[in-house]
């Protein structure tokens, strides 16, 4: 019963959480002085992916659980955050590739590149950002 | 009870070295994974990876830590410590390597490592990487070389759309592991291998060859094989062999999109050694994702064969040659073939980014007179049960 319960409330969610990812957008960030004025997603997805392509760009991720997170994932990388996770865990302990540094929220992840040299990071798109960063890429919406 | 003990051990251990790096700031990096998985065999005469008709903790549960240090920037020591609930799989250190990050496309590794012989060899152990409860066992059956001593050098390339890597490795192997209920520790020279892998946006396929030199003591075969050498049936004697060569081919291909997947890999194993018979196996699997469950089906196929008897002993000669023509025949008709076909599905659902819950149903359909991976086959009738799984899996 309280599993019957449990699928209802996730049935409800889901697709206000799906709105949500189609209406929301991001931006990928990095600092001024970085040798980098345009990506697009394929350039992205190789750097989020571990796979060879920007030489010393650093990329930075959020936390699970951060919407942007979710859109960069779907919209960018095109792969569910599970799947992400499974891929991280197989080449974490195969010795393979390390994942992305994680920032817990937009905040911390703008701080980093500010303080970083060769950074990337994603942030929703509208949150404020400092003059010592700019915009690299964003996110069109789902026609 | 042991593996609770175990699992204690395991995570005391990571606490207290996470909170030694983390005061000391020291470049070490502990990571872990484990499962719990429990399972149950539906019919009362049959047993498979030890599952039979009551559920059962202790066949694949386990628990592992991992520690990264980094020595030099570009110079790391991995270990990989193992507990495992089944007392037939050896707990202790899985891996233990120096890997050598050359640059962006050079890695060289040297040590103790997995041998990556199929998609998921090198993570088998870490159930989170994929979606079964187990890889379908006409592949991942533990038949091969689990590990191997020695180096591995991987070259990444590629362009922005089309990425590549080409692995090779060479080592050798001498170590105790198990064949269904057979305990056996060859020797292992010369074993090397070549992967190739290929990725076009979420499209990746993967091509391998593997091949090692084998010694295997086993002294009831070889002590019949000297026998029918001394006699003169030299081509009765080299068919019992427990020497040679054995020889793996696979390819992969594998989809991932944002809603489905499909993966195939398909293995043809040949080997000189009786023990390894000549087979070829092959999956295929396909699923949904449909945050945050994922459902999925899988067709599974095995084929195994060996080469037919030397009909060289003459009957009726002597009582004493009959006898050693019987003992040949018996050798034969006993060589365990496993030939299996089975279809499964399964769900699995992440309950966050570091644990999943797991079910599977397996429906296993073996050959008839043959082993077909189950523990204690009936050779009257074809082995056919229906396991059930289920498991919870983590990462940390």
């Amino acid at each position: 019963m309280r599993l019957l319960r449990y699928l209802t409330v996730i049935l409800i969610l889901l697709p206000g959480w799906v709105v949500a990812q189609q209406e929301e957008h991001i931006v990928v960030i990095t600092k001024v002085d970085t040798p980098l004025d345009e990506v697009n997603k394929t350039m992205l997805r190789n750097l989020y992916m571990g796979n060879i392509g920007l030489g010393d760009i650093t990329p930075i991720a959020l936390s699970p659980g951060e919407l942007a997170r979710s859109i960069f994932n779907v919209r960018v990388v095109g792969l569910t955050e599970s799947r992400i996770q499974a891929y991280w865990a197989q080449m974490r302990f195969s010795g393979r590739k390390q994942r992305p540094v994680e920032a817990i929220n937009p905040q911390e992840a703008i701080l980093m590149v500010e303080s970083t040299a060769n950074t990337v990071a994603y942030v929703p798109a509208g949150t404020p950002l400092p003059d010592s960063v700019k915009v690299i890429f964003e996110s069109k919406p789902i026609p | 009870m042991l593996l609770k003990y175990r699992l204690l051990h395991l995570l005391l251990g990571s606490v207290f070295l996470s909170s030694a790096s983390q005061a000391n700031e020291l470049p070490i990096e502990i990571s872990g994974f484990g499962k719990v998985v429990g399972g149950y065999l539906d019919d009362p005469d049959l047993a498979y990876q030890g599952y039979e008709d009551e559920l059962s903790f202790d066949r694949q549960s386990l628990a592992a830590i991992q520690i990264d240090w980094q020595v030099m920037p570009k110079l790391s020591l991995t270990t990989q410590l193992l507990a495992h609930s089944n007392k037939n799989r050896e707990s202790g250190v899985e891996w233990l390597y120096l890997t050598y990050e050359v640059d962006d496309q050079w890695q060289i590794r040297l040590g103790k490592q997995r041998t990556p012989f199929f998609r998921y060899s090198d993570v088998l152990n870490v159930g989170f990487a994929y979606h079964w409860v187990t890889p379908p066992q006409q592949l991942y059956n533990g038949v091969l070389f689990p590990t191997y001593d020695g180096l591995n050098v991987k070259y990444r390339f590629g362009t922005q759309d089309v990425q590549a890597s080409l692995e090779g490795y060479w080592g050798e192997f001498n170590d105790e592991y198990n064949i269904a209920n057979l305990t056996i520790q060859p020797d292992i020279k010369n074993f090397h291998g070549l992967i190739g892998n290929v990725r076009w946006q979420n499209l990746s396929a993967q091509l391998g060859f593997h091949s090692g030199d084998i010694d295997l003591v086993l002294e009831d075969l070889n002590g019949l094989a000297d026998i029918l050498q001394q006699a003169g049936y030299q081509a009765s004697a080299d068919s019992l062999s427990t020497n040679g060569n054995v020889e793996v081919l696979f390819a992969g291909i594998a989809y991932h999109d944002i809603d489905y997947f499909v993966e195939a890999e398909v293995i043809k194993l040949i080997g000189e050694p009786i023990v390894f018979p000549t087979s070829s196996s092959a999956y295929v699997s396909a699923g949904l994702y449909l945050p945050p469950f994922t459902i999925h089906t899988t067709l599974a196929t095995s084929h195994a064969s060996y080469p037919p008897r030397v009909n060289e002993i003459p009957l009726g000669l002597a009582p004493q040659v009959d006898q050693l023509a019987f003992a040949y025949n018996q050798v034969y008709a006993s060589l365990a073939k496993d030939s299996l076909d089975s279809i499964g599905i399964g769900a699995r659902y992440d309950l966050s980014a570091h644990f999943a819950f797991k079910a599977d149903i397996i429906r296993l359909r073996g050959k008839q007179g043959q082993r077909s991976f189950f523990d204690n086959p009936d050779n009257s009738n074809r082995p056919a049960a229906t396991l059930y799984q289920f498991s919870l899996e983590w990462v940390f």
